[in-house]
């Protein structure tokens, strides 16, 4: 057993994690430390000591170049039920691939600990399983160890992002420190067996304190008796050297291994030094007994560190790497029953086997896809792309397009949008007028997101042109139709992306390609119930329907998406609440972040709107402060926080609302500028400077008329009216009570916003009225809201009118309904058992005279004539 | 984190009511050290009686101020953002928290 040096602390910090995890307490601890720093002894000294543990998962990623989607998931399975590891590998759904997770961390009675190394390495699946799992430690008797290079997690490393996700149960975090120079001594003397003649302090300041580095020197320095010999002074050196004094046999074979990154299973080195004429056996035995490799617990081989094998690949010459690689291709081939196309790509890249990694790239792109590793995915098809010289032009159009919608997806909109042009001029001078077609319509997403919509309409211009007058049915003609009705259904043109929509449905239909179906669907659904037809949510509710049966998470996530935004912005609280927790839950169970924090945006939102303040204090301000939320989600958070700010009077509005513009006029969507203009005309009106943000109202309320998108119209008509500007607002045909206030009717209108269930509007048009019953009834309303500003507002209204204004609540009585002092609700309580005033004053201890007293008071506060009402009243909000 | 002026008027009827209120305040301060920071308070005295105070903290952002206030039960009536600290005297006779 390796004796640990300087690790006490990192030690005893992971034994605590574990007796708190031992009693239901659990969590994640986090190791991290430089290559070579210890990270892997550290967890393997403490699992082999520690007590309790009655579950051991362990899952390592790889230095591949694009690594295999959940690996170490596959990996960990693999120990405890072979089977689910072979659905995982074979392509389980993200949903269950995760919930089985859990199942083998539950699965024992007992205390779990799920180790997962090397997380710089991890795909993006692993990593957001990494995520799904940390947030739900908790309250589980379960440890997750990561361990990680803190030097290859910069900035810019998806890890560093997903670390600091607050909703982590973060035990620890270990950040391992290199040896001091008696540690470094005490390690020289337990490696070399007598003395060796190594000065501590010089291989102290050689190795800078790194144990790997420190026992590869000691063991390159041991067995030579010459010690003038020059140091190494890198670990490659020292690896090397070590090496380089072996055996031929052993040599090869550890040359065989180094190719293989991670570990390899004994057959595999055996057929790859078979092909390459190594002598195997005698190799493999000498190298594991001089511990430079060595055999895990399931019985592969592997390096005793990366640092290691890495070292001793790149001293391999390039023409028998190569050899080495392709060996390894052809066994693995020759053997595995599910191929593991990303393993497959890298040694076929290795191997530089260009038709290899044309044939297996692709495929474990698409492999990635399916369970979302984006990052991988991109990494397989540049790979293939390196060859494309090798693909058939045609096929390396469509792997171009591929590529430019997996950096879609990754957000990675300018190099998307290169690679659709690329795409576009490859088919070009194929005079390939269809795929150029295709192209060009799938260059959507990434001009949205660069914010391009008229690009964008010209090229689906052009796709329509290439395709001809008279196009045959294919799978481009029904995509560009689907991308006509999304433009339109963006651009709140209802009738045009109707008529889009049953063109492209019926093309899909025709087509039997469910997926453009159901996308379709959920997009021309959800354009109709925006024109205000509630028939097309059950279109939308068709489209998911459909993608479920396809499993296509990322549709079906659309569908709920738009539901909540859609019915969000028509204030239709009824649908649009259910339909974003849902989606939040279906996005929670995938962990597919993006999308749930566009959910979140807009859940605020309605929790702003339907006066549940704290809610959505807690959910917006947790969102805008998530490195994670940008464009269009950050958008709404933006508008969201700006208004509950405003509205309470609170300081840090005029940032965010300055953010939110420059945001919103990135995009030419009237639904992204007429929120912000409304919110900073709304700030603006309370601080009586409402002729300040005209400018901005009157630009919204001509891109919504230009369209006629009505709600859009009717709320800045509503400002603009306030800022006496002559609008014409047709307030009987109005979708919004806005039409109504806009119009001067605001009694209507404060109507209509309780039906809808908006307070703080209604109150907003109670005040308005400038009827004092009703100014009185919006102070009260603003009071129990927290609205500051506008509560002041309605006092000085009050005082204006020359009436009294409702107390505020006297604090040592709130909490109780009628404001009654803690002395008043003595008295009521005996009210119901029918005493006397002269009972009462016997049981409180008072006089008559003031028992009487507080009875009159309880009577006008309750405003009721008699006592038997107060004791109805209070009996009913007690049981309340 | 940024500067803060909390006023919490006619909070309490007492002293003593207002002694409680502090010691709700630290506490749960203690849960949220990263988000909000009590810095000082001054106790007012509100007509016709009671008490109230105008409070400085740092913190996160003004919904923070609130969670704490809301965990502590303590009111807030306004939060003003403080953009600079102008030091003439020290202050007069405190008793620290």
């Amino acid at each position: 057993m390796v004796e640990l040096l300087e690790r006490e602390a990192a030690s005893a910090a992971l034994f605590g994690a574990l007796a708190e995890a031992r009693q239901g307490s659990g969590g994640v601890v986090l190791v991290a430390g430089e290559a070579g720093i210890g990270k892997t002894s550290l967890v393997r000294s403490f699992i082999d000591h520690a007590a309790g543990i009655d579950r051991f998962l362990h899952g390592g990623c790889d230095p591949l170049e694009t690594p295999r989607p959940l690996g170490p998931l596959i990996d960990a399975a693999q120990a405890i039920d072979r089977n689910l590891a072979r659905r995982i590998a074979a392509g389980l759904p993200r949903a269950e691939a995760f919930a089985a997770a859990l199942d083998l961390i539950d699965g024992v009675d007992g205390t779990t600990v799920f180790l997962l190394e090397d997380l710089h390495w991890a795909d993006d699946a692993t990593l957001d399983l990494f995520t799904f799992l940390s947030r739900r430690m908790e309250d589980r008797r379960a440890l997750l160890v990561a361990t990680f290079r803190s030097d290859e997690v910069d900035a810019s490393h998806p890890l560093r992002i997903r670390l600091g996700d607050a909703d982590v149960s973060l035990k620890g975090r270990l950040d391992l420190e290199p040896l001091t120079a008696p540690a470094v001594a005490a390690l020289i003397g337990t490696r070399s067996s007598g003395t060796s003649a190594l000065d501590p302090e010089h291989v102290h300041r050689a190795t800078g304190g790194n144990p790997f580095f420190v026992s590869e020197m000691v063991a390159a320095a041991a067995g030579t008796a010459d010690t003038q010999r020059g140091v190494p002074t890198t670990v490659r050196d020292a690896v090397i050297a070590r090496a380089s004094r072996l055996h031929e046999s052993a040599r090869d074979m550890l040359d065989v291994a180094s190719v293989v990154p991670g570990a390899a299973p004994p057959w595999l080195l055996h057929a790859i030094a078979a092909s390459t004429a190594a002598s195997a056996e005698d190799g493999l035995s000498r190298c594991l007994q001089l511990g430079l490799l060595r055999e895990r617990g399931d019985g592969t081989i592997e390096f005793r560190h990366e640092l290691a094998r890495h070292a001793i690949e790149e001293s391999i010459g390039l023409a028998r790497r190569r050899q080495l690689h392709a060996a390894a291709l052809a066994a693995i081939r020759a053997i595995d029953v599910i191929p593991d196309h990303g393993r497959l790509a890298h040694h076929a890249a290795g191997a530089d086997d260009g038709l290899a990694v044309t044939m297996h790239a692709p495929l474990a792109a698409a492999d990635a896809v399916e369970i979302g590793a984006y990052r991988e995915a991109a990494g397989f098809l540049r790979s293939a792309l390196r060859y494309g010289h090798l693909i058939g032009p045609a096929r390396r159009s469509e792997i171009v397009i591929e590529y430019g919608d997996v950096l879609t997806t990754l957000g990675e909109y300018e190099d998307a949008h290169d690679a659709y042009l690329r795409a576009v001029a490859e088919a070009q001078a194929l005079g390939a007028a269809e795929l150029q077609a295709k192209a060009y319509i799938a260059s959507g997403r990434a001009l949205w997101g660069l914010g391009r919509q008229p690009t964008y309409l010209d090229h689906l211009d052009r796709a329509e042109h290439l395709l001809g007058a008279d196009p045959p049915l294919t799978p481009t003609l029904a995509q560009l139709q689907g991308a006509r009705c999304r433009e339109h259904m963006l651009a709140r043109e209802h009738e045009a992306a109707e008529a889009h929509g049953r063109q492209a449905m019926d093309l899909a239909t025709r087509l039997e390609d469910a997926r453009l179906y159901a996308e379709v669907a959920i997009q021309s659904g959800i354009s109709r119930c925006m024109a205000g037809d509630d028939n097309g949510l059950s279109r939308v509710r068709r489209g998911i329907d459909v993608a479920a049966e396809q499993g296509a998470d990322t549709l079906i996530a659309l569908g709920h998406s738009q539901i909540g935004s859609g019915y969000g912005e028509l204030r239709r609280y009824d649908v649009a609440i259910p339909a974003l927790r849902d989606g939040i839950a279906f996005g929670d169970a995938r962990e597919l972040t993006s999308y749930t924090l566009y959910l979140h945006a807009w859940l605020a939102r309605c929790e702003l709107e339907i006066g549940a303040w704290e809610a959505a204090a807690d959910r917006v301000s947790a969102l805008v402060a998530n490195p994670r939320c940008l464009g269009n989600t950050r958008l709404v958070a933006l508008v969201t926080l700006a208004w509950l700010r405003s509205r309470r009077g609170d300081p840090g509005v005029v940032e965010l609302l300055d953010e939110a513009l420059d945001l919103a006029r990135r995009s030419q969507h009237v639904q992204r500028l007429w929120p912000v203009a409304a919110c900073r005309a709304e700030h603006a009106w309370v601080h009586d400077r409402l002729e300040d943000e005209l400018g901005v109202v009157e630009e919204a309320y001509s891109m919504a008329a230009g369209i006629g998108y009505r709600p859009a119209m009717e709320e800045l008509s509503h400002w603009l009216t306030l800022a006496a500007r002559d609008i014409d607002v047709e307030s009987d045909a109005g979708r919004t009570p806005f039409a109504l206030s806009a119009d001067g009717r605001f009694a209507e209108a404060a109507e209509q916003w309780r039906e809808r269930g908006c307070p703080y509007e209604e109150a907003t048009a109670q005040l308005l009225t400038g009827d004092k019953a009703r100014i009185r009834a919006a102070f009260r309303m603003f009071d129990d809201l927290g609205a500051g500003p506008l509560r002041i507002r309605a006092a000085e209204r009050l005082r204006a009118l020359g009436e009294p204004v409702p107390r505020g609540p006297n604090r040592a009585t709130a909490g109780n309904p009628h404001q009654l002092t803690a002395r008043e609700m003595d008295v009521l309580d005996q009210i119901p058992t029918g005493a006397t005033n002269a009972e009462i004053a016997n049981a409180l201890g008072i006089s008559e005279r003031t028992v009487a007293h507080h009875v009159s008071r309880i009577l006008s506060k309750m405003a009721v004539k008699t006592r038997a009402e107060a004791a109805v009243i209070a009996d009913r909000s007690r049981s309340s | 984190m940024k500067t803060y002026v909390i006023l919490r008027r006619s909070g309490w009827s007492s002293a003593e009511d207002l002694q409680s209120a502090a010691a709700r305040s630290t506490a749960e301060g203690e849960r949220m050290t990263d988000e909000v920071s009590w810095v000082r308070s001054y106790v007012l005295q509100e007509t016709p009686s009671g008490l109230g105070t105008a409070c400085v903290y740092q913190a996160s952002g003004p919904e923070a101020i609130r969670r704490h206030a809301a965990a502590s039960d303590l009111p807030v009536d306004e939060i003003i953002e403080v953009v600079d600290t102008v030091i003439v005297r020290p202050d007069p006779a405190s008793s620290v928290a």
